[in-house]
């Protein structure tokens, strides 16, 4: 058996393990230990991406365990590429926070490598109830990374967070045991299977399952009524762990579209129960975003707010289900994780630029610093889908996909309504930030601000370098994400990998 | 015996949301921990109930009851108690930083905004 799906989980869980045991021990081995890790996580997620590209999906059956009753992890080509993307993230994350975020409180690498742990189970797992503990790990990892440095801002922040997210878990529980009761079996694969020969007694609770279990996802991802959290929470956290956070609303679309796309798409009982509804959620989630972007007061909360608006943008690939719109929405997930990511540690980088007053849209001193503004300028560009960057060509592919589709008018209307929008929010944000100054002179002038620190700036701008790339190398992942998208809208694939001969499993009858 | 569970389970349910809608921390903390212990009995149930039986399959046991659902309302006891703790901490932090366990956490400088936020509730 092939050892590759399970190696994203089990470096950073080793390396975080071994953190733990190393809190006494000075600060600079810890981060030789994370970074490490982060480094064998690329060199496996490369090589994850690689074997999963090949053929059929990966299974890993843990402990030889075969499915429908071990636990397996599933590399299909969707989950390698999102594993790729948070290694990419995790590794300039890392650095960023190397330059001395990590000293504002303890356990902080321990904990980044156990939020790398949580996000690539999520992807990769087989089975809905260890989605679930996944979730719970990344959820755990998170609260903390959230209050990590202190301050009574992120302690409220994170309060409602926690809250919401521990309501969101029982949620999940109850479509988990409504799940387990009505087909008897957690395994992805396996409920396909068992999806098909529902009796109708039982129709309307499996239905309900269904629609508990998108809730929840549909709560991680954001979606409007369930998307008041994320600016509060995004805009509190430390710019490190929030440029890390911009790949966690991706984890509940990803689930999305691995529940809907392998075992609800098939199956009669489940029929429309995203299509109608989800698109207008999805809209107007786009719509509330761009008035967020406009009333933000600082860089970091706009970005946020960004976040909320490429969550509702990618809401669209579920509600419309066709594999072109699906491969340029799996296209846009990547762009937009890589580019919020490098846009959040940018509004760190000006903050400290800044001074005291931070990122805030105030006047206050020149920030003279050019390669700032040149960042500043490409985010923005790429943010608000200006050509010729990648934000562009996502949003590009993502319309264009969408042109057979009835919602057509509706979809090219507020899409770019709102990406006007947000192109004079971050023109005013820029305005405001490197040009506006007032008149009589500046008392914040002789502030002593801190030297530039060396591994912000480079983790800043390799993230911009690798969101150019992607217009470089924009064919090749497209080419990638439709072969991905290809395999997601044929679930036999997937479900014959997990369960190849489902006929002859012996199920016992249940008491 | 299915009646009396599916009663605890809606009365555990109904006093956990009445509880997570009080301003106060503590009160909602308490309401979250509820609704966990109604999730985790409506787990327990999703198995079906059976009384007397061992979770085991083997050949001599005609009658046993399904293990499943004990493993995973087993694991959501531990990730639960493991938050609880976590809110808890994170509560009691908020409350010596505002000195006050309103959900808001209004700060002190502001503490006639919050005497007011008390006097609403």
């Amino acid at each position: 058996m092939n050892h590759s799906p399970i190696l994203p989980i089990i470096v950073p869980f080793i390396a975080s393990i071994m953190l733990l045991m190393m809190n006494a021990t000075q600060l600079s081995w810890q981060r030789g230990v994370s970074a490490l890790s982060v480094t064998l996580l690329l060199a496996v997620s490369i090589n994850l991406l690689l074997l999963a590209d090949q053929s059929a999906p990966l299974v890993y059956a843990l402990g030889e365990w075969q499915a429908p009753f071990g636990i397996v992890l599933v590399a299909d080509r969707l989950a390698a590429l999102a594993v790729l993307t948070t290694a990419v993230l995790s590794a300039s994350v890392l650095l960023y926070a190397s330059g001395g975020f990590d000293s504002k409180g303890r356990h902080f690498h321990a904990v980044f490598q156990l939020q790398l742990v949580g996000i690539n189970g999520a992807f990769l797992t087989g089975d809905v109830f260890n989605l679930f503990v996944f979730f719970e790990i990344m959820l755990l990892a998170s609260y903390i990374l959230l209050a990590h440095g202190g301050g009574l801002i992120k302690s409220r922040a994170g309060f409602a967070y926690v809250i919401l997210n521990l309501a969101g878990s029982a949620v999940f529980l109850i479509a988990l045991g409504l799940i387990y009761g009505t087909l008897g079996t957690l395994n992805l694969a396996d409920i396909a299977i068992q999806l098909k020969t529902v009796p109708a007694s039982e129709a309307s609770l499996v239905r309900l399952s269904g629609a508990l279990l998108m809730t929840v996802f549909l709560l991680k991802a954001a979606v409007l009524p369930l998307s008041f959290w994320l600016p509060h929470a995004y805009s509190a956290a430390g710019a490190p762990v929030a440029a890390l956070f911009a790949i966690m609303t991706k984890v509940g679309i990803v689930a999305i579209l691995h529940v809907q796309m392998i075992a609800f798409n098939a199956a009669p009982v489940m029929h429309g129960l995203l299509g109608s509804w989800l698109i207008v959620a999805a809209l107007v989630t786009i719509v509330f975003a761009a008035l967020g972007i406009l009333s933000a007061k600082s860089l970091q909360s706009l970005v946020a707010w960004l976040i909320l608006g490429s969550a509702g943008l990618l809401l669209i690939v579920p509600s419309l289900n066709n594999v072109v719109i699906t491969a340029a929405g799996l296209y846009y997930l990547v762009q937009s994780a890589i580019v919020g990511a490098a846009f959040f540690m940018m509004a760190g980088l000006i903050s400290n630029a800044r001074g005291r007053v931070g990122d805030a849209f105030v006047m206050t001193t020149w920030v003279s610093d050019n390669k700032l503004k040149l960042g500043y300028f490409i985010l923005a560009a790429t943010a608000a889908g200006l050509p010729p960057f990648s934000g562009f060509i996502g949003k590009l592919m993502l319309l264009f996909a969408v042109k057979e589709s009835v919602m057509m008018p509706a979809i090219w209307a507020v899409v770019l309504i709102a990406s006007l929008v947000t192109t004079i929010a971050l023109v005013k944000a820029g305005s405001r930030l490197f040009w506006e100054m007032p008149i009589d002179g500046d008392p914040l002038s002789q502030e002593r601000l801190p030297p530039n620190n060396k591994r912000q700036h480079f983790a800043t701008f390799g993230l911009i370098a690798i969101s150019l790339l992607l217009i470089v190398f924009a064919k090749p992942l497209s080419d990638l994400t439709l072969r991905a998208a290809q395999q997601l809208h044929a679930p036999e694939q997937y479900i014959h990998a997990v369960i190849p001969h489902h006929a002859d499993i012996q199920r016992g009858v249940r008491p | 015996m299915e009646a009396m569970l599916a009663v605890a389970i809606g009365l555990l349910f109904g006093c956990g949301v009445y509880l997570m809608l009080r301003a106060r921390t503590l009160p909602v903390i308490l309401g979250l921990a509820l609704i966990s212990y109604a999730v985790n009995l409506f787990l327990f149930a999703s198995g079906r109930l059976v009384i007397n039986a061992p979770p085991i399959i083997h050949a001599d046991i005609k009658h046993y009851t399904d293990p499943i659902p004990q493993a995973l309302v087993l694991t959501a006891i531990v990730i639960g108690f493991g938050m609880t703790a976590y809110i808890l901490t994170l509560a009691l932090r908020g409350l010596s930083e505002s000195g006050d366990d309103h959900i808001d956490m209004v700060e002190k400088a502001e503490s006639t905004s919050s005497t007011q936020v008390k006097k609403r509730h």
